[in-house]
């Protein structure tokens, strides 16, 4: 079993980002207040989560998700200012 | 005076380009706050900066340059736009600062005015809202299930074929008993081209994997007779999961939302496949996910992927638009000295804007309402006192706008009745009425407003008009539009 930390940055106000597993085990919900990484236990393998939300629409709109812990390396991506698309994201936990 | 009315402006721009750019990761999505706002919200209270000049074709003209508090925040960007210091310095964005001057006939400076602006509602902010659309919850959960299983089955689709694809080459090493060139066959047959010349010297986790299937290739040749290795290794099932994963499918999914971004933004797919992206493997899950809309047409509002994620975007334009419609109310306050006519004069007002729609929120309609007193020393005549009431009641109408819901033209009814409490003019009522007709129009979110004003004196059977061109200084990239307004 991996440890694996999801952590978002949140800039132009108010927005909210949900990743969602594909089995649903897993539910984590950030907004511009969250400021601690969320720790998810996951069995070594690939796992699919369904990431969906709204990044702030003030300047510099935007929401920075950081995924780090039993990778093969961090993962960072930004959404910007508006609707979030809903879409999949897979990872490979490594222990 | 354009001389003199250009250099104030240079200034202007002077000011903000050296205030400092924008964040570094600004998008052009970034001011959609802004750019959504009808005329008369961002006079209101503005995000950003304005230069407008008055009475370009009088004989008396003036300049204002007007700025948020915010605005003028000479913090670094990264901890000026992150959220927690945004939202926690409301006041400094919903109040703006006024400063101006004047020209007169010969174009020689003769007036300074300066003043101040404050929102107290703002409900309209997008900013302080989550824009997330609840409604629309039971399409991306749709959505989101058919992304994952695209994902899931292409995922475990190449993780079986690597599997066969290592296993193979695992039992023929065995069977030769020499596992010298079991990497280079590996390499071969499951990582992209692009990818194979730094796949074993730089990827470790490849190699901490890659190192137990070949420990178990060892151990297998070391028995007499050597026993093969089968599909349920699973030391060959995690490495060919992690080649799917770290060369085919995680590429794809970290690249679609852009991909996804893009299509909202034009409402058309992008010509081909995200750079990066194994091209196969993006194209197998186009398909999957069309065929998994199509399966879905009932629940879902089109027929392909490209037709689906241009609703919701759509939806999500309708929904951030509907919140910019929500009430402000600002109180404005501006002081003139003027060193020829009118010496001092002193303006306070109080507008409501409340915009509705019926049923297009891009198309809305906004109540406008305002009282305002002016008291002025007019030393003309004989230093006397003028105070003037003013109420004012309009409606505005936006006719069109554009993608993102930007106003683009627009039409305003207003009636302006002024009441003078003391010291009236000769020949001027002390009860009078203005109905004013205003079109303003721009050629996109980015452009100046250009608006004509036709106004009546109802009581002299007088028409008035005014040409006005409005810029804004900041733009959506954080640095600097040109920017000027004129009346």
């Amino acid at each position: 079993m991996g440890t694996v930390r999801f952590s978002t940055i949140f800039s132009g106000g108010v927005g909210s980002l949900t990743i969602i597993s594909n089995d649903a085990r897993v539910t984590l919900q950030f907004n511009q207040a969250s400021h601690q990484p969320q720790p998810v236990v996951l069995p070594q393998g690939s796992h699919i989560f369904s990431i969906n939300g709204a990044a702030p629409n003030g300047p510099g709109g935007n929401i920075e998700l950081d995924i780090t812990g039993d990778l093969p390396g961090p993962i960072k991506q930004n959404f910007a200012a508006g609707l979030v698309p809903p879409h999949p994201l897979i990872i490979f936990v490594t222990r | 005076m354009f001389q003199r009315l250009s250099l104030l402006i240079a200034a202007a721009l002077v000011m903000i380009n050296a205030k400092g750019q924008g964040p570094a990761n600004a998008t052009p999505m970034l001011n959609k706050a802004d750019a959504g706002q009808t005329f008369q919200r961002q006079q209101s209270v503005t995000n950003f900066v304005q230069a407008v000049a008055n009475n370009l074709t009088n004989t008396s003209k003036n300049v204002q340059l007007k700025a948020s508090i915010f605005a003028l925040n000479w913090k670094d960007s990264a901890t000026k736009y992150a959220s927690e210091y945004y939202l926690n310095h409301t006041f400094q964005r919903h109040t703006q600062v006024v400063l101006g001057g004047g020209l007169d006939g010969n174009s020689n400076f003769n007036a300074f005015s300066a003043g101040f602006s404050h929102d107290f509602l703002h409900h309209n902010d997008v900013t302080e809202v989550n824009t997330y659309n609840a409604d629309m919850q039971p399409i991306y959960d749709l959505l989101n299930s058919i992304n994952a299983s695209a994902i899931d089955d292409i995922q475990k689709a190449d993780s079986a074929t690597f599997v066969m694809a290592i296993l193979n080459e695992a039992n023929r090493m065995i069977a030769q008993r020499d596992g010298s060139d079991f990497e280079d066959a590996i390499i071969q047959k499951t990582i992209p081209a692009a990818n194979r010349e730094s796949a074993l010297n730089e990827d470790s986790t490849l190699l901490t994997f890659y190192n137990a299937v070949k420990q178990d290739v060892a151990v297998s040749i070391s028995k007499n007779p050597a026993p093969g290795l089968n599909a349920t290794n699973n030391d060959i099932r995690m490495l060919a999961a992690l080649i799917a994963v770290q060369y085919y499918t995680q590429p794809l999914t970290l690249a679609l939302n852009g991909y996804l971004t893009s299509i909202m933004k034009s409402g058309k797919a992008p010509s081909g496949p995200p750079d990066n992206v194994d091209p196969e493997t993006f194209n197998r899950y186009i398909a999957a996910v069309n065929k998994g809309i199509q399966a879905k047409a009932s629940a879902l509002p089109g027929k392909n992927i490209t037709q689906v994620y241009t609703y919701i975007q759509q939806q999500y334009t309708k929904h951030v638009n509907a919140i910019k419609l929500r009430p402000s109310l600002t109180l404005d306050y501006n002081y003139t000295y003027n060193t020829s006519i009118i010496q001092n004069q002193h303006n306070v007002s109080l507008t409501l804007l409340w915009g509705f729609y019926c049923k297009n929120p891009n198309h809305p309609w906004e109540l406008n309402l305002a009282v305002s007193d002016s008291a002025t020393t007019d030393t003309t005549h004989l230093t006397t006192n003028h105070n003037v009431y003013t109420g004012q009641l309009g409606i505005s109408k936006v006719f069109a706008s554009d993608d993102n819901g930007a106003a683009l033209f627009e039409a305003n009814l207003t009636l302006e009745y002024d009441h003078t409490t003391s010291s009236t003019y000769k020949k001027n009522n002390r009860d009078n009425y203005f109905p004013t007709l205003t079109l303003q129009a721009r050629p996109s979110a980015k452009s100046p407003w250009i608006s004509i004003a036709a106004k009546r004196d109802m009581n002299h059977a007088n028409f008035l008009g005014f040409l006005n061109v409005t810029f804004n200084l900041t733009n959506p990239n954080g640095g600097s539009d040109k920017g000027a307004g004129a009346n």
